[in-house]
């Protein structure tokens, strides 16, 4: 029996020693050869949100590509970082993912097609001037309203809790609502913890509350505060990512950020044969449904066949027990 | 919970969205287990997941589409037992959608096309193949999660065309009449098989005929009849009794159910 | 003697606390962030929000996360840790809590109090139930077995150890225990539970919710009954007690923001009681202890479009007790209180509070052996308070605030304090505060005089009798405290969270001698000589100590939570203690480890392991040599089972498991301990 364990073990360690000697000589070759042109994928960090989409993009696109995560350092910028890191590859297009990056990555270079990702709020904070494009983090609101008929047919009032500065959900969520039939109430709030006061003030008034990624109203605590009290007034609370359903929200419809790989690798492309023709930012053009059947079944809701069919994932009933 | 005993069921149905299946198999656990049947349940969301436990975990039946049932017929000796029905039909289509400025398939040769493909997966269902065949090599497929996605993504512009199944596109009118009073049907989908319940190899024939019997029971029970409909069926009919001697060779479901 | 509280050791241990605190700050780490602003935009909001996307269901101790930028040490028992404790009482469920003291003197009474002065009597903690305070005025504290409210309905107790003056006025000096219960809405369900325990003791309780429109509502009503720690040493029965209760809670929105709570308990019941013989031995059964209690608050809440928010709250009790303690005394007490606060944005960076309060107490005392100079009072209180939370930057926030109180006893006082909170990053938070607190004289310490036992006179025949009196002049106690805390998530499966401060008391209330009046013979009996001592605020003191918790997510299945509290406390002392004295009434040293642990979906197993110092008590009996409890170490158990189905869930509790009694108090000033016996009890429960 000790032989072979130690057989196994020396097995493990002839294939890491041989793994690790080929990654090494995989680096080396990148950093020994001279620059190889490709696409550059930028993250502004290592969150696990940005593995699916550049997974699609490298599934979607022909072309070579190196990964950079940018790092916090204090003597160095980003974009300096950004040059470092990429000192082997003649980039032919960037891909960034989240707005650190495409800044860094415009600073580095300036010249070169860019194509981001995951930007929240992306027009404050990227400039579209030269051949800048991308894929926005947010769905259509229309798009959004039209989903969350489909799951909950007697929808009619939806509360909308933004911060000051966001104006343009307010107004884009009006015009889609009016196109709907549905009636939007809408509160502001300038600080986190004026959340709990303004769904208090339209609670009584309105069938979902649909919650926006505005970085002021969604903390974990008015999240807790939110996921509770919907549950328990009746209210359907919508939200805008998966684990806020595995956590108590009703639904979710979420970009499909595997999908706005795919749409990314389709604009790097175009930019890159047709420099001149720089296409709009998109839209996401996938979402992802997820329904929690446990406060589904709390708000009274039924989720027949149909319904289960267009979710992408029902996180099933609580069962009996802790 | 299975049994270690358990005979398995393998579903594989690229119509169905991956992710959703954990439903499915809670659905089909209860169902199962209720039934007594000592057969268990799993579903694939990716072709090459099925293709790499068929032959290692030795399924004793399949629910499959034809287009798969056709590539491992052969090696695994498929036999038809169940042909399950939507609307009292055992095949659907897709439909080309459009809009109304588009008034031929000519205007869509080189045209952005939505559609539910799997880019990762090397599976392409009919959906891909439909393309092709209405719209020609030059239109470029957007990959979409769900049908749903695709028909979103024509009425609000931001694709030419969508390729979807006639029933999501009414479910969508429904709920958003203005938005797709712009979307005509351009073109269809030849007819497609729904999946069919095959036997493999790996098990006798009288085994397979009790199993396929009472999986078409199962919809007597409430448990039973969801987990059917969360399949994607409204029922399941059996096919014939098959004996020793005949074998259905699964090639094409259309074309033969029942050989003697 | 203040010497001791300025000694060089004490001001080194300032210092530290303050230049950690400042270190801590000006660390690199916190600069960490400087190359995103680099960038010109927040990234760390982007950043955040995606973590926050991340998070929100992997945190490790989620009911603790709205506290987790506290600048405060808070801590909070959620109604899960109170159904997973088995507890049976408040007393019960507050034994989760780190550096709380918590002992039961016998099966009724416990002796709750944070960072020191702990006793039956405790008034340096203060207590609340949905806003409504638990407070006697008689001696300034809290009388727990008659507020045990209804478990069930309990949403979370947040305990801060340390002053909270300069919200809540007078009497939160070492800490606010804040009790909450559940929305009317969240409790739509009828509720039954029973159970049946060792030593005759049964419980029955009963909760019926519902809603009519905007309404929401519940009631409850339970009764218990039992022998306690019946059968030590011969003190049969003596810990019986028997309590009937009911009460309700209604929630009402009126819509645009407006809405009324109203809450409301009548709890009637006795406990048993120890006579002492004339050596103060324990002798038998006195009259039982009994008490009526009717107590009822509705708050009117406003939530203003523009963000601010206002409430109005009329809070009213009565309160009829009568106490056989040393013969017999009764008291009774009717109070309303009025209060109103308002909270606004008078900038982006400010949030402001402000809040008014007026009480009144009518005081009712009926003599017995303890005798009441005034028997009739009323005592009033006015005070306000204003607070501004200052946002310095992202991360860093002050908050300073005092309250000014002015009480009928010794005028008006200014309770102020300054917090700072620093948040290093997403896991890492640190916090200082500096807060100065007042004790205000009780009833008691105004009016009361108590007869303690005879001591020889030296004359054959003739005893001389000690009386502790007041000539009605006590002043405050005041303390100054700093305080500093760090808190640290290390991925999902640990949290930190510890604490330390340093408190400095000015003019505690006691007997020290220093108002001895001459020895005379008893004008009513002139055989008897009597020497008759003043209450006065002569004794001083300072304490220091720390509390930490770490919460473990072991795994998927089983999260363990270990905390501990150090306290070392010294004063210059009184005639009943020591003189001086060290750690009166509390152990330098407390921990408690607590595992849940989720067999499968439908066991749960719940072993809390607690150990406690050995305490030194000052005792009535014997004035100047003190009592002394040895360490003990306490093991819980509760195992629940949830069958599913129509089937009601069950618990089994055992309760000091690891001997077969032991005491977690030593004889109190004028209550005798009994040794808190191997219990079992169980319940079964059923939402319908």
């Amino acid at each position: 029996m000790i032989r072979s364990n130690w057989n196994k073990r020396g097995q493990r360690l002839a294939l890491l020693a041989a793994t690790t000697a080929l990654l090494m000589a995989a680096s080396m070759a990148f950093t020994v050869g001279t620059a190889v042109a490709g696409v550059i994928i930028v993250k502004s960090d290592d969150l696990p949100q940005y593995t699916p989409p550049a997974t699609a993009f490298r599934q979607a696109s022909k072309r070579e590509s190196i990964e950079v995560v940018l790092r916090s350092r204090l003597d160095q910028g980003d974009s300096e970082f950004l040059k470092q890191a990429a000192s082997t590859t003649r980039p032919s297009a960037v891909f960034a993912l989240g707005s650190r990056a495409a800044i860094a990555a415009r600073e580095a270079f300036p010249e070169t097609p860019l194509v981001f990702a995951m930007a929240l709020g992306w027009s404050r904070n990227i400039s579209t001037d030269g051949a800048t494009t991308g894929v926005s983090v947010e769905l259509p609101t229309a798009d959004l309203f039209v989903r969350f008929k489909l799951i909950i047919p007697g929808l009619h009032r939806i509360g909308l809790i933004t911060s000051d500065s966001d104006s343009r959900t307010v107004d884009e969520a009006r015009a889609a609502a009016s196109e709907l039939g549905l009636e939007i109430l809408h509160e502001t709030v300038r600080h986190h913890d004026e959340v709990a006061g303004a769904y208090r003030r339209i609670r009584s008034r309105i069938d979902a509350l649909w919650m926006v990624p505005d970085p002021v109203v969604v903390t974990r605590e008015n999240f807790d505060y939110l996921s509770t009290r919907c549950r328990n007034d009746g209210v359907a609370f919508l939200a805008f990512s998966e684990n806020f359903v595995k956590a108590g929200a009703l639904l979710s419809v979420a970009p499909s950020y595997s999908t706005m790989g795919s749409q990314a690798a389709l604009l790097v492309e175009q930019l890159i044969t047709d420099p001149g023709n720089v296409p709009p930012v998109q839209s996401p053009l996938g979402a992802k449904l997820v329904v929690n059947a446990d406060t589904a079944k709390a708000l009274g809701l039924d989720l027949n066949a149909t319904t289960i069919h267009m979710a992408d994932r029902v996180i099933t009933p609580t069962r009996e027990g802790f | 919970m299975a049994r270690a005993s358990d005979a398995e069921l393998f579903f594989f149905s690229p119509d169905w969205a991956p992710g959703n299946l954990s439903t499915l198999a809670e659905a089909a656990d209860r169902a199962l287990s209720e039934s007594g049947l000592g057969l268990s349940f799993q579903a694939f969301a990716r072709y090459e997941d099925l293709v790499g436990q068929l032959s290692t975990a030795r399924p004793a039946l399949v629910l499959v589409p034809g287009w798969v049932a056709a590539e491992h017929g052969e090696n695994l000796q498929l036999r038809a037992l169940l042909r399950p029905t939507r609307n009292g039909r055992d095949t659907y289509h897709k439909v080309l959608m459009t809009t109304k400025g588009v008034s031929s398939l000519a205007g869509l040769a080189n045209a952005t096309v939505a559609a539910a493909v799997h880019p990762g997966s090397i599976d392409y269902p009919a959906s891909a193949s439909g393309i092709r065949s209405l719209v020609g090599d030059g239109a470029r497929v957007l990959p979409v999660p769900k049908d749903i996605d695709a028909l979103l993504a024509l009425s609000f512009g931001q694709v030419d065309a969508a390729l979807v199944t006639p029933a999501q596109f009414e479910i969508l009118a429904r709920v958003n009449p203005r938005g797709t009073d712009n979307l005509v049907e351009l073109g269809r989908t030849p007819e497609i098989p729904l999946p069919r319940l095959y036997a493999t190899r790996y098990i006798d024939d009288d085994e397979a005929n009790r199993l396929a019997a009472g999986i078409a029971k199962l919809s007597s029970s409430s448990r039973g009849r969801q987990f059917i409909n969360l399949l994607g069926f409204d029922e399941v009919e059996l096919l014939e009794i098959i004996n020793g001697e005949d074998r259905v060779m699964a090639d094409n479901t259309n074309r033969k159910e029942v050989e003697r | 003697m203040l010497n001791s509280i300025f000694t060089p050791l004490a001001l080194w241990r300032l210092a530290f606390l303050v230049l950690s605190f400042c270190a801590i700050v000006s660390s690199p780490a916190s600069a960490a962030q400087s190359p995103q602003a680099s960038v010109g935009f927040d990234a760390v909001s982007e950043l955040d929000f995606f973590k926050v996307e991340s998070d929100i269901v992997t945190s490790v101790s989620r009911h603790a996360e709205s506290l987790w930028g506290a600048a405060a040490a808070i801590y909070v028992v959620s109604s899960e840790d109170i159904a997973d404790s088995g507890a049976t009482s408040l007393a019960d469920a507050l034994r989760l809590v780190p550096g709380l003291n918590v002992a039961n003197v016998d099966a009724n009474f416990a002796a709750i109090s944070a960072r020191g002065f702990n006793g039956v009597f405790a008034n340096k903690l203060l207590v609340l139930l949905d806003g409504r305070p638990f407070y006697t005025p008689i001696f300034g504290g809290t009388v727990w077995h008659e507020w045990n409210t209804f478990l069930p309905d309990v949403d979370r107790i947040e305990v801060i150890r340390g002053p909270g003056g300069s919200l809540y006025g007078a009497n939160a000096v070492n800490g606010v225990i804040n009790i909450i219960t559940r929305d009317s809405n969240d409790t739509r369900v009828n509720l039954a539970r029973v159970s049946f325990g060792t030593n005759s003791a049964a419980t029955t309780e009963a909760r019926h919710g519902g809603r009519y429109g905007n309404l929401s509502y519940r009631v409850f009503g339970s009764w218990s009954t039992g022998n306690g720690n019946g059968g030590n040493n011969g003190r049969d029965l003596a810990d019986e007690h028997q309590d009937t209760r009911a009460g309700y809670r209604l929630d009402w929105d009126l819509g645009h923001g407006l809405q009324l709570v109203g809450s409301g308990e009548f709890h009637d019941g006795f406990v048993g009681n120890i006579a002492r013989n004339d050596d103060g031995s324990p002798a038998g059964r006195y009259p039982r202890y009994s008490s009526t209690m009717l107590s009822s608050v509705f708050r009117l809440e406003k939530d203003f479009a523009d963000g601010s928010a206002a409430y109005f709250q009329l809070a009213g009790d009565t309160v009829d007790r009568k106490v056989p303690f040393m013969g017999c005394f009764e008291t009774e007490k009717d109070t309303l209180e009025m209060e109103v606060q308002h909270s606004f944005r008078p900038h982006p960076a400010h949030r402001a509070t402000w809040g008014a309060n007026v009480r009144a107490h009518d005081v009712h005392t009926v003599d017995g052996l303890v005798v009441f100079s005034v028997n009739d009072r009323r005592l009033n209180l006015v005070g306000g308070f204003v607070q501004d939370e200052i946002d310095l930057g992202s991360r860093t926030r002050l908050t300073l605030g005092t309250k000014i109180e002015n009480n009928g006893f010794t005028g008006t006082n200014f309770q102020p304090s300054a917090r700072i909170v620093h948040r290093l990053d997403d896991d890492r938070t640190l916090w200082a505060a500096a807060s100065r607190a007042i004790n205000t004289p009780s009833y008691s310490e105004m009016y009361s005089t108590i007869p303690l036992f005879p001591v020889p006179s030296g004359i054959p025949g003739v005893d001389i009798f000690p009386i502790l009196s007041t000539d009605g002049n006590a002043g405050d106690t005041r303390m100054v405290s700093l305080e500093t805390g760090y808190r640290h998530r290390f991925g999902d499966r640990l949290a930190l969270d510890i604490a330390a401060f340093y408190n400095d008391y000015q003019g505690l209330a006691g007997w020290t001698g220093s108002k001895t009046l001459p020895v005379v013979p008893d004008p009513l009996d002139p055989t008897k000589l009597i020497a008759v001592t003043l209450l006065d605020n002569d004794e001083n003191g300072f304490a220091y100590g720390g509390e930490g918790v770490a919460t473990v997510q072991i795994n998927e299945r089983w999260r363990s939570e270990f905390n501990v509290g150090y306290l070392h406390l010294r004063s210059t002392g009184d005639l009943l203690g020591l003189l001086p004295r060290t750690n009166l009434s509390v152990p330098r040293m407390r921990w408690n480890m607590r595992h849940v642990i989720n067999v499968n979906r439908k066991l749960r197993i719940v072993p809390t392991f607690s150990w406690s110092d050995s305490v030194v008590n000052a005792s009535l009996v014997s004035p100047g040599s003190p009592v002394r409890l040895d360490p003990y170490l306490r093991v819980d158990l509760a195992v629940h089972y949830k069958p599913g189905g129509d089937w009601p869930d069950l618990s089994l509790v055992a309760t000091n498991l690891a001997d077969r009694s032991h005491l977690e108090f030593v004889e109190d000033a004028v209550r005798p301990a009994t040794p808190i016996t191997r219990a079992f009890y169980l319940r079964a429960s059923r939402e319908f």
